[in-house]
């Protein structure tokens, strides 16, 4: 079973599709996250020049996840893939603090879009294998997520390479679907 | 420990959430490992006019650090997990086998020698990088940036390649993204085979490290030396050499590529994946035989360029097979104009299978 399969399973049956954004800056993990996500390999992984996209299919359900690149360039076109978001994962690299500043700034910015309103924010500190990683407590602070009041959210740390943490961060998300879906 | 925090919402009675601060179980577990190493070791920080080495072992695929440095020299003879370089000047540094990527950021005048998944700048100029990458190496945002295929060996060097996953036979050091291109000029160059490390990279001399025999020939370079995108657009013949999976596959693809060297014969590019069924049947028109064969493991490929080069290429093909490797299976190009049409096959298949 794969880990969307968790997700899928609780999806309220007459919504069939779920569109899920993922976004970060570049070099966060989020290609290496889209493919634990669909159970694939993560042995060869290429920076992305624009997105990738997923879709796995079961009986009567699909979900969409969206992998957009997130270099500095081509962060402008994030906006492009806004619309009818159901949820919005967003990538950290835990050990990269030299771009703290950077990620809580698109973050900010994100969470100020009109299109983006409400829509439930799962924060991914990813690479809490690596020994110069930021423990997820200490990042929500630096992110101020405790300030967010619009929409229901959650931090997981994770590591995509190891695959600890992935699966309760989907956990959530499935929760947070169906009770906003009430 | 990883804290998790949780805002339950009510979205239906009333749009403001109702914070239920819960404190659930720990997700990540702290590795017992981060406690018992010290970071220092791992991070480089604000160092001046210093040479450091860190030998096979200290790292052990481990994240590694550089930042801040100026003048500095710094050798890791050993796998990694992930690198940053960032605020450097006029540093020299040679990396071994990055399990992920390497990126250099906000750093000026520096040479970097490394072998690695994925290559990145930002903010940078004037950089010799020398690299094994098997990505396409990405650059935003700078300016003067030359590349060059690095060739490099040194005892425990080819190991390491294992530990970090990566293949000596994907190399696409030359193919570089530039997310920030400026028109009618190029923020980036490529180095030409002449130009090998050691001509800027200095040799290391430290006693510490002579019994690691480090050196950057060619001949014995653990991934062979590939002209890539120097050859693109050269309108030599081409021939594809395809080497399906056996123990001896890598030792025969070397001694290959040193007698075509002899014959003029240069290697343009290499590639090694597991090619599907479907993909070999169209690859080798349907030939049965070779569906069966792509099914043992991942095969390797190997682009030669020369003039009227298909034909010799077939005849040191067949010997060296047939004096060496009787029981290996390859595939090679009946014609120039097969070979093209192959290699472009060839390619594709590679990345589809191997990054979508």
């Amino acid at each position: 079973m794969g880990l969307l399969d968790i997700i899928r399973n609780l999806r309220p049956a007459k919504q069939n599709e779920l569109r899920i954004l993922l976004l970060g800056l570049d070099n966060a993990g989020k290609t290496t996250l889209l493919k634990v996500l669909a159970s694939e390999d993560i042995s060869h992984i290429t920076p992305t020049q624009g997105f990738n996209i997923k879709s796995v299919q079961s009986t009567g359900f699909k979900l969409n996840v969206w992998d957009i690149g997130g270099q500095r360039k081509i962060r402008p076109y994030w906006r492009n893939y806004f619309e009818n978001t159901d949820v919005l994962i967003y990538v950290i690299d835990s050990s990269d603090r030299k771009r703290f500043d950077e990620t809580n700034q698109e973050l900010s910015e994100l969470l100020e879009e009109e299109k983006l309103h409400g829509v439930p924010l799962l924060v991914f500190a990813n690479k809490q294998d690596l020994l110069n990683a930021a423990k997820a407590s200490d990042i929500t602070d630096g992110l101020s997520l405790h300030q967010i009041r619009d929409r229901p959210w959650q931090i997981q740390g994770c590591s995509a390479y190891t695959k600890e943490g992935v699966k309760e961060g989907l956990e959530w998300i499935s929760k947070t679907v169906a009770k906003n879906k009430k | 420990m990883a804290l998790s925090l949780t805002w339950d919402v009510y979205s239906h009675i009333s749009f403001v959430p109702r914070p239920v601060p819960t404190l659930l179980k720990l997700h990540v577990k702290e590795k017992e490992d981060r406690k018992a190493i010290r970071k220092e070791d791992f991070i480089l920080d604000k160092i001046k006019d210093e040479t450091i080495y860190r030998l096979p072992g200290s790292i052990n695929g481990q994240q590694f650090i550089v930042q801040n440095c100026d003048n500095c020299t710094v050798y890791v003879f050993d796998h990694t997990g992930q690198i940053q370089i960032d605020d450097c000047t006029n540093c020299r540094i040679f990396i071994g086998p990055v399990r992920g990527s390497i990126f250099i950021r906000d750093s000026t005048n520096c040479i970097l020698a490394t072998m690695c998944q994925q290559f990145r700048t930002r903010d940078c100029r004037d950089l010799y990088v020398y690299i094994t990458c098997a990505s396409q190496p990405i650059i935003e945002s700078s300016h003067n940036i030359k590349f060059g295929c690095l060739t490099f060996n040194y005892d425990k060097l080819s190991e390491q390649y294992k530990s970090a996953g990566i293949s000596p036979w994907n190399n696409t050091w030359g193919n570089i993204h530039d997310f920030t291109s400026i028109p009618d000029s190029s923020n980036f160059s490529l180095l030409n085979a002449n130009e090998h490390v050691f001509k800027h990279l200095p040799i290391p001399t430290d006693p510490s490290c002579s019994h690691l025999n480090v050196n950057d020939s060619m001949e014995t370079s653990v991934t062979p030396y590939t002209y890539g995108e120097l050859y693109r657009h050269r309108n030599e013949e081409r021939c594809l050499v395809v080497l399906f999976h056996h123990i001896n596959a890598e030792v025969c693809a070397r001694e290959l590529i040193a007698i075509a060297k002899q014959a003029d014969i240069v290697l343009v590019q290499t590639k090694s994946y597991s090619i599907n069924e479907m993909s070999a049947s169209r690859l080798f028109s349907g030939n049965a035989k070779y569906n069966s064969l792509v099914t043992k493991g991942p095969v390797i490929g190997l682009e030669f360029a020369g003039t009227n080069c298909v034909e010799p290429c077939q005849q040191l093909v067949k010997k060296l097979i047939q004096s060496k490797y009787q029981n290996l299976s390859y595939f090679i190009s009946e014609s120039a104009t097969d070979s093209r049409a192959q290699l472009d096959k060839f390619y594709n298949f590679a990345s589809m299978q191997m990054f979508t």
